[in-house]
């Protein structure tokens, strides 16, 4: 009888580009890169499950300050239209926040600082699913010296089916290295 | 600035890899995100500049008004 809850997505493959990268898939589906300046996930959305969580952490190599973005994916194609995203950054008692339409890419996570850390869930909701697919996500970032919050919220409303997502770092000497697991949530 | 075809690794679970060169489609869709990102990377950090500044400036109106440090922080943490 299966169990309600998470269970864990196992990439078909994984893809990576970067000087020096490296990825690979452990036995218990979680994916560790190194020095990836992208790293696309081939195969975790399925037709056994609707909604999915990503569960990431990373710290980057670069000199800038940048963040990571997503793109889903089908057969191995990043779709690279019709992101909206918005999002929410609070550092202290400074309040950001924006919204861009008509992206190539949804913006789940804050920029961090130079090998410092970034973590959190980001949720995908229907991406398997001929319909629009929306993402949240909750980020801890650090601006330098403390702890701080991104809060992200989008949709990507091409109603197609996507197997796959692509995470970018956004510079050109950039970096992300980390780990992550899908899970698919049972029902 | 342009970049050049970049390699792709691929990875299997049973630790099989391939190695190919970007398309010239995926090298020029790179170049594109590249650019991209600079001008979201710019337009973040003009944002929460701006917000800050915003603050100050209300902190600094209200202390005109006579309003204290903590009556300022009240308001304004």
């Amino acid at each position: 009888m299966p169990i309600n809850g998470l269970v864990v997505m196992t990439p078909t493959s994984i893809a990576s580009t970067g000087t020096g990268n490296s990825s690979s898939i452990g036995a218990n589906g979680k994916v560790t890169f190194s020095s990836c300046a992208t790293l696309s996930l081939n195969g975790v959305f399925t037709s056994s499950y609707d909604n999915y969580m990503i569960s990431y952490t990373a710290t980057r190599v670069g000199t800038t300050n940048d963040f990571v973005v997503v793109r889903l994916r089908a057969t191995g194609t990043d779709a690279i239209t019709n992101y909206t995203y918005q999002y929410l950054y609070t550092d202290s008692t400074t309040v950001a926040a924006a919204r861009t339409t008509s992206a190539t890419y949804n913006q789940p996570y804050l920029y961090t600082r130079e090998t410092e850390p970034l973590g959190g869930p980001l949720f995908v909701y229907g991406p398997y699913l001929s319909q629009a697919t929306a993402f949240r996500s909750t980020t801890m970032g650090w601006n330098g010296t403390n702890p701080d919050t991104y809060d992200s919220a989008a949709t990507h409303s091409t109603t197609s089916s996507y197997d796959g997502i692509t995470f970018l770092s956004s510079g050109a000497t950039v970096r992300l290295t980390g780990t992550l697991t899908v899970y698919g949530f049972n029902q | 600035m342009p970049i050049e075809p970049f390699e792709i690794t691929t990875v299997y679970p049973d630790g099989r890899t391939e190695t190919r060169m970007s398309t010239p489609e995926e090298t020029a869709q790179r170049e594109a995100d590249l650019a991209q990102f600079e001008l979201d990377r710019i337009a973040r950090e003009e944002a929460i500049a701006a917000a800050a500044a915003k603050r100050a400036s209300a902190k600094a109106k209200l202390a005109a008004l006579g309003l204290d440090d903590d009556e300022v922080a009240a308001l304004l943490p």
